[in-house]
C-alpha cells in the first residue's frame, strides 16, 4: 500500500500548541490554527489529530466538544419579539431533527437570534403575525456563523412547536400546518406549525408560566 | 517585602536549602486535576504546595448584559477572588483593589493564547477562587485557568504555565511561598507558553540586577516548561481514561 492510498492518517493525541503539519502541505481544518511565525499547523484543542491525505486537510477531533450553537445547527427557542419584518428569538438548546428528533444539549445562556421575513415560510408572507407570535416555542435552523444568529424556518419541519391561546392562555392544539386551535375557548390562531409539532418525540411540558422541556427527546 | 523573618526561621540555611527544605531551583509539590466541577464547562484545581486555586470556565456564551461584547472576538472575563477562609485572618469576601487588579493581570496573561476570534459577540467567563493562599496565588491561578480553558474545549494557541521567581537573602529562588514573598528582596511572577516561546506575563516587585534578571527569567521559563508538561500529562490522563471508559 502506498503512502498516498491511505486516506486518513492518525497523528495521535495532541494538546493545544502541538505541531501537526507544515502549512505548505496541508490546509487547516477544525480544531487547529495556523502558526504564521513557524509556518506550521498547530492543535488548538485537546483531542486526536488526523491528516486527511485526499483533501490535504489537517484537523483535530476534540476530546470534549463545546456546547455552543453554530452554523447549520437546528435549534429550539422562544419568540421574544415580533416586528413587521423580523421575528426575534431566544435560542435555548440545540436539537437534531433527522433521522429521529433528538435533544442534543442546552446552551449555557440563551442566545439571541432573528428570523427575517424572507426566511419565515416558503411563500409570500404578508402579515408576520400569522406565522409567529410572542412566546411561541419554535424550532429552526441557524444560517449565520455568529450571534445574533439568523434563523430559517422555510422547511416544513421548522416552525411552531408550542403556542398559547391569545385569548385564554391555554396551550393550543394542532389543527393543521397553518393553524392551531384552543381546546378551551375554541379560538383558532394562525401559525406556521412545524411538521414535527405532533411528534411524541418532541415534548415541551408547561408548568405554570414556565415551560420545561424534557430531554432526551 | 523586606523586614526580618520570624525568629527561628532561616530563609536560606547554611546548606543552601530554603526554610521548607527546597533547593533554590526546586518547585513546591504541584498537584493538578481537571473536570472537578460538574456545572462548569471546564474546571481545574491546582495546588502549588499549600496554595490552592479552583478555576471554572463558562462559555463562549451570550451574556445577559450586552455591553462587554466585542464585534470581532470573544471577550474574556476573569474574576480572581480569594475565599474568606483562604488566609490566616478572615478576608472580606468583597472584591478588593488587589483582587480587581489581579483579575486584570490574569486576564491579560490568558488573552494572547485564547483564540477568541472564532467566537465574536460572546464572552468567556473564567472564575478563579483561591481556596488557600500561601504565596503565588496569581501564578497558580494562571495555571488553573489554562487547564480549565483546555478542559472546556476552548481553542487555545498553547497551554500557559506560571511561576514566581524570588530573591531571598541574595539568592534567586523558584516558586516563592508566602514567607519568602514577605521577607524576600524581590518577587517576579512570570507566565509563558513554552510551546510558542511566548511570555504572557512578567511582573517584578523589588530590585534585580541585569544579570539576576536574565538568570531569573531563565529559571522561570525552565520551571514553566515543567509545569506545562504536568498540565499536558493531567489532560492526557483525564481524556484517555474518559475515552477508555466509553469503549
Amino acid at each position: 500500500m502506498s503512502f498516498y492510498s491511505r486516506q486518513l492518517l492518525e497523528k495521535g493525541e495532541v494538546m493545544p500548541g502541538d505541531e501537526i503539519a507544515g502549512i505548505e502541505e496541508f490546509l487547516p481544518g477544525e480544531g487547529v490554527y495556523v502558526d504564521e511565525v513557524d509556518g506550521v499547523i498547530r492543535a488548538a484543542v485537546v483531542g486526536r489529530a488526523y491528516l486527511d491525505m485526499s483533501s490535504r486537510v489537517a484537523y483535530v477531533k476534540p476530546a470534549r466538544k463545546m456546547e455552543v450553537a453554530g452554523l447549520h445547527d437546528e435549534v429550539v427557542g422562544m419568540v421574544t419579539g415580533v416586528r413587521s419584518d423580523l421575528v426575534f428569538v431566544d435560542i435555548y438548546g440545540v436539537v437534531r431533527l433527522s433521522p429521529k428528533p433528538r435533544w442534543l444539549y442546552e446552551l449555557d445562556a440563551p442566545s439571541s437570534a432573528a428570523i427575517p421575513i424572507s426566511q419565515v415560510a416558503d411563500e409570500y408572507v404578508k402579515e408576520i403575525d400569522e406565522y409567529y407570535r410572542l412566546s411561541d416555542w419554535i424550532v429552526g435552523k441557524i444560517v449565520s456563523k455568529h450571534p445574533p444568529y439568523t434563523l430559517t424556518t422555510v422547511d416544513p419541519k421548522y416552525g411552531v412547536l408550542y403556542a398559547r391561546c391569545g385569548k385564554c392562555g391555554t396551550l393550543l392544539e394542532y389543527q393543521s400546518n397553518r393553524s392551531l386551535k384552543c381546546p378551551k375557548c375554541g379560538n383558532v390562531e394562525k401559525r406556521k406549525v412545524s411538521a414535527l409539532a405532533r411528534s411524541r418525540l418532541i415534548q415541551i411540558r408547561p408548568i405554570r408560566n414556565l415551560v420545561e422541556y424534557r430531554y432526551p427527546w | 517585602m523586606g523586614g526580618k523573618p520570624p525568629e527561628g526561621v532561616r530563609l536560606i540555611g547554611e546548606d543552601g536549602r530554603r526554610h521548607d527544605g527546597r533547593l533554590p531551583h526546586e518547585l513546591r509539590p504541584i498537584h493538578m486535576e481537571v473536570g472537578v466541577l460538574n456545572n462548569a464547562d471546564g474546571s481545574a484545581i491546582v495546588q502549588y504546595g499549600r496554595t490552592r486555586v479552583l478555576a471554572a470556565v463558562y462559555g463562549p456564551r451570550e451574556p445577559h448584559q450586552k455591553f462587554p461584547l466585542l464585534p470581532d472576538r470573544a471577550a474574556l472575563r476573569v474574576r480572581y477572588h480569594m475565599a474568606p477562609f483562604s488566609t490566616e485572618d478572615r478576608k472580606s469576601p468583597a472584591p478588593s483593589r488587589r483582587e480587581i487588579e489581579l483579575s486584570k493581570v490574569v486576564r491579560e496573561s490568558l488573552e494572547p493564547i485564547v483564540i477568541a476570534e472564532e467566537f465574536p459577540r460572546t464572552v468567556i467567563d473564567v472564575f478563579l477562587e483561591v481556596l488557600q493562599a500561601d504565596g503565588g496565588t496569581r501564578t497558580a491561578s494562571v495555571t488553573a485557568a489554562s487547564l480549565a480553558l483546555a478542559d472546556a474545549g476552548i481553542p487555545m494557541k498553547a497551554l500557559v504555565g506560571s511561576v514566581a521567581i524570588g530573591k531571598v537573602e541574595g539568592v534567586l529562588v523558584v516558586d516563592v511561598d508566602e514567607l519568602e514573598d514577605m521577607y524576600g528582596e524581590a518577587d517576579m511572577p512570570v507566565a509563558a507558553a513554552p510551546d510558542l516561546g511566548e511570555i504572557t506575563l512578567l511582573q517584578l516587585n523589588g530590585v534585580l540586577s541585569r544579570e539576576e534578571f536574565s538568570t531569573a527569567l531563565e529559571m522561570a521559563l525552565e520551571s514553566i516548561k515543567t509545569i506545562v508538561d504536568m498540565e499536558k500529562d493531567v489532560l492526557r490522563k483525564t481524556y484517555t481514561s474518559v475515552e477508555g471508559g466509553e469503549q
